[in-house]
């Protein structure tokens, strides 16, 4: 997927543009540029046709509002003049913003060459730093309600960068700022493009021994591992775990990959008092003397995630180097010795990023410990554990109160997605609005719990026929009858609409091969190598195990 | 500085300037390379990146500042050198 980024600033960027470049993103981006000096013409031209499926706006105050300029040589300045003057440039930055998929814009930042007030420079009315973060709260307040804008904090950059700016290269060259920051920017917008194709790091798989504690739980056992306590390692260790924790709040899933012992290790676990992470924080683990690539792919397959999406923490640059050459999708970082480290390098990665944050993205953790439960009932039979599991589909049509989360999966969901379209919300909305057009999403909800809205489907109709355009389920409920159970929705619709055929013509990308497997295990008719057809004088079978509910 | 610590400099901040560079642009360690006018591969910022960058280094080593960008780069259309080992030579004839 080849993704247009256009950059423009007040000053010069290109350092961004060959950062760009160097750094791997999954599938393609190319960068352009409006000329440093052109950004506020560039900012009233339409861009309605433009190639740029993003823009990243970036610009010093000083440049924008003549109020904080003059603050800057230390006049006294009238404030909410100068938050109007902010406010003005950043609407239309907003309205510019609507020609693109997504839009980045920086936080301002203070000059490192600027005179301060000293004491005084948090007091209002008076001090730089004091107005610099109200006319930062200010832009947060301008986009809080565009959901296609997104803003990036320059201050972190900064500081990541650990690096001070060259006065000569501002001089010389209008570049304010070091070669790093222009490198912490680059990844920070990989990341987010990445994050918002739905290309962002989903799992984080974690070897346990001088990773998740300190020593060899095989050697010593459990109330022998360097883990809490009077100890400063123990202390890095338990901080570790966690930010771990935190990161599954935010719908990171964590597995287990260790050579060990299962019964030692999950001995661990379970009984150590300073374990924050518990054994209902991991979706999965391979805790055996198997190799760590194999198990990855396994516990992958079962969380019906790619290797795209993985990352692969471990002590042992033995176990990374196999893992980087098995599985050459999987992000494998090389690892500090030091245990004290280990924060500061999982926060450095910068590759756990997300354009929203849902209630089902806060309960993916737990949603899949009810999973395990699943799988148990499972081994019994697939009828009995189909029917057991008592899913249950809510179905609405999509309108304002659902069409954030469905954005949200329609976006970032790759494997069992039809044709892989990629809108916002606004868009989404919009096209399903249509007279000739539906647009459905279903809620699944089973014993083990609600799961939350996991699927959408559209349909056109015209010419006596339907078309489904878009059938996006999420990973979650896949293999439990919820497809079928969508496509006798789907043929329901169709059917509604007094429509002869219902067609399905399967877009393929490298991602999503189970959507042509799940289309040639249902009932449809193949009519080509990615066509599909259905004849609406024929009910389709709504599957036994689900019950179906219309909101 | 001699010569061969002025060349030290220069390639040691090629090699820095390389590391920032994708594939396609990275600048050949070649004395003959042309680094600036028409004919060089870097672009007007990667130039004064590197510019800055031999200017620091020979000042952290020697203690004493060259100023290549406005004597050698800025004084004349494209400058006192266009090639790698004319920027030696008139670092050379500066120190």
């Amino acid at each position: 997927m080849t993704a247009n980024l256009l950059l423009l600033s007040d000053f010069n960027v290109s350092a961004i543009s060959r950062y760009i470049l160097k750094e791997k993103l999954d599938g393609e981006l190319s960068v352009s540029e409006i000329p440093y000096g052109q950004v506020f013409g560039a900012l009233n031209e339409s861009y309605g046709n433009s190639n740029s499926d993003f823009s990243f706006v970036w610009c010093r105050p000083e440049a924008i509002s003549a109020h904080f300029n003059a603050a800057l040589k230390g006049h006294k300045i009238d404030q909410k003049a100068c938050i109007d003057e902010i406010r003005n440039f950043y609407e239309v930055v907003r309205d510019f913003s609507k020609s693109f998929k997504s839009c980045f814009v920086a936080s301002m930042t203070l000059s490192e060459d600027i005179i301060d007030y000293g004491l005084l420079d948090w007091k209002p009315g008076i001090g730089l730093n004091h107005l610099i973060n109200l006319l930062n709260i200010e832009l947060a307040e301008i986009f809080s309600n565009t959901h296609n804008v997104f803003m990036l904090d320059v201050s972190r950059w900064i500081r990541d960068s650990r690096s001070e700016s060259i006065p000569k290269m501002w001089y010389a060259a209008k570049a304010p700022f070091h070669n790093n920051v222009y490198e912490c920017a680059a990844k920070n917008l990989i990341s987010s493009i990445n994050a918002i194709n739905g290309s962002g790091k989903k799992i984080l798989f974690l070897d346990l021994d001088n990773t998740l504690w300190g020593d060899v739980v095989g050697e010593n056992g459990w109330k022998g591992i360097r883990l809490g306590g009077h100890d400063h390692i123990g202390e890095a260790f338990v901080d570790f775990q966690n930010k771990l924790k935190a990161l599954t709040l935010r719908g990171i899933q964590l597995a287990i990959v260790s050579k060990n012992e299962e019964s030692v290790a999950l001995a661990a676990i379970d009984n150590h008092p300073d374990m924050v992470l518990q054994r209902s924080d991991f979706v999965s683990w391979r805790i055996n003397w198997n190799d760590k690539a194999q198990n990855i792919s396994e516990i992958l397959s079962e969380v019906n995630l790619g290797d795209y999406s993985a990352v692969f923490i471990d002590d042992n640059p033995v176990e990374r180097d196999r893992v980087r050459s098995a599985l050459p999708n999987v992000m494998v970082p090389e690892w500090p010795e030091d245990p004290c480290k280990y924060v500061r390098f999982l926060v450095n990665l910068g590759v756990f990023n997300f354009p929203s944050l849902s209630k089902e993205d806060r309960d993916r953790t737990q949603s899949y410990a009810a999973n395990r439960e699943r799988i148990s009932l499972k081994e019994n039979s697939m009828e009995n554990w189909l029917e057991q599991l008592g899913t249950v589909i809510i179905v609405s049509d999509l309108n304002e109160t659902n069409v954030n989360r469905a954005a949200q999966l329609f976006n970032k969901t790759n494997q069992l997605n039809l044709s892989t379209r990629r809108m916002t919300g606004e868009e989404l909305l919009k096209w399903s609005q249509s007279t000739d057009r539906k647009s459905v999403v279903c809620s699944v909800s089973d014993k083990f719990g609600d799961l939350g809205l996991t699927g959408i489907f559209s349909i056109e109709f015209r010419d006596s026929e339907a078309f489904l355009v878009d059938f996006v389920l999420s990973c979650r409920v896949m293999g439990r009858e919820v497809e079928e159970a969508m496509l006798f929705l789907v043929c329901e619709q169709a059917a509604q609409k007094c429509v002869k055929f219902l067609r399905v013509c399967y877009k393929k990308t490298d991602r999503n091969l189970p959507t042509l497997k799940m289309l040639e295990n249902s009932s449809l008719v193949k009519s080509g190598p990615h066509d599909f057809v259905w004849d609406c004088s024929s009910n389709y079978a709504q599957p036994l195990s689900v019950a179906i509910e219309h909101k | 500085m001699n010569k061969n610590e002025i060349e030290q400099c220069v390639i040691e901040s090629i090699a820095h300037i390389n590391l920032q560079l994708p594939a396609e642009q990275k600048i050949e360690l070649n004395f003959e390379t042309t680094i600036v006018g028409p004919d060089s591969i870097l672009d007007s910022l990667s130039l004064i990146n590197l510019i800055v960058e031999i200017e620091e280094r020979i000042e952290l080593i020697s203690g004493s500042r060259v100023s290549i960008l406005d004597k050698g780069l800025m004084s004349e259309e494209f400058g006192s050198f266009q090639t790698i080992a004319e920027l030696i030579c008139w670092i050379k004839e500066q120190s």
